[in-house]
């Protein structure tokens, strides 16, 4: 009975309680406690219109909660979810800037860490993107997000190393991620290591054999290895279980331009 | 001898052209198939965060930030493109 008792009370603790609001006559501590009450109500509007999809007006609410001058977390708060109204909305400098404010105000603040990555490579600039990947990683190694995106990020910016360590630190704990070890693939490519690139989409495509994508890279390490035949299936393969018809032509382009 | 080069320079020429033609055509398919291997999609942002800010309850975007297995890090599944 006392165990059930204590087990409901620390149940009870992971929910904040209603406090009572502060009585006073003091008009600048009523303007403070009118101001706060502000915040929150505004910080709950946006967030539902966010949750909503309705990006503009939740802008207008979580600009408006700036001008309160928020403590934390709501400071931080508020130029997250005003980052994310931004990004949505196409302003994309603009939720740079929302992101990076949110972050100096709360440097473990991990959630708009990564969103500041997604919106630097939405911007297509890697390497800041890759600055804010280095810096996430940095105070949280094991982050799958950030091993994920600082490896997409070496592999467009010729950094195979780089992506080779982090897919691999990524499969090390999610072992049957097949796009994490298809992307592994691309940088053992990269690094001309093709009997590790085949060896890793053969194990992709073991856990997803209808993963077209990798079966056009397998296609195009038999072929860079000589195995012409294995090509051919592999390119007639990706055709057949490609989804994508630009995919599903270049493959089948791919297959008829090979010959003996 | 020159008389001999000279009759046969030019099929000689015609020949080196022709598999030279084809060992770059193979390294132009090789090179093409290699190029077209693209990385896979970008995770996607994450959502939005309520006026109790990233501690204190079950934030679902800072736990999916900081999660070190994939299903909880909402990453991308590109296996069916």
């Amino acid at each position: 009975m006392l165990i059930l008792l204590a087990s409901a009370t620390a149940g009870a603790q992971d929910y904040p309680q209603p406090r009572p609001q502060p009585r006073t006559t003091d008009a600048a501590a009523l303007l403070d406690v009118a101001r706060q009450r502000e915040i929150r109500e505004r910080i709950e509007l946006g967030f539902r219109e966010e949750l909503k999809g309705d990006w503009k007006r939740a802008a207008a609410e979580f600009g408006r909660v700036l001008t309160l001058d928020p403590k934390e977390p709501q400071g931080s708060t508020a130029r997250y979810d005003l980052g994310l109204a931004q990004a949505h909305l196409g302003q994309l400098d603009a939720a740079v800037a929302s992101f990076g404010a949110a972050i100096a105000l709360d440097p473990d603040f991990f959630a708009a860490r990564v969103d500041l990555i997604a919106v630097n490579l939405m911007r297509n600039n890697l390497a800041a993107a890759r600055r804010a990947a280095d810096e996430m990683l940095a105070r949280h190694p094991d982050s799958a997000r950030g091993l994920y995106e600082r490896g997409l990020i070496a592999l467009k910016s010729g950094d195979a190393a780089t992506a080779l360590h982090d897919f691999g630190a990524l499969l090390q704990l999610n072992p049957t991620y097949a796009t994490a070890r298809y992307d592994l693939a691309l940088a053992e490519m990269k690094l001309e290591r093709f009997a590790d690139a085949e060896r890793d989409l053969r194990a992709a495509l073991a856990v997803a054999p209808q993963f077209a994508r990798a079966r056009f890279a397998l296609g195009a390490v038999l072929l860079r290895t000589g195995q012409r035949d294995q090509a051919r299936l592999a390119f007639e393969a990706a055709a057949q279980s490609a989804q994508d018809p630009s995919l599903r032509e270049l493959a089948n382009s791919m297959r008829d331009s090979i010959k003996n | 001898m020159p008389r001999v080069l000279a009759r046969f320079s030019i099929p000689l020429a015609v020949v080196v052209l022709i598999l030279g033609g084809v060992g770059l055509a193979r390294a132009s398919l090789d090179e093409l198939a290699m190029a077209q291997s693209l990385a896979s999609s970008p995770a996607a942002l994450l959502g939005p965060i309520n006026s109790l800010g990233r501690t204190g309850w079950d934030c679902t975007p800072e736990k999916a930030a900081r999660a070190a297995r994939v299903h909880e890090a909402e990453l991308p599944d590109d296996t069916s493109r």
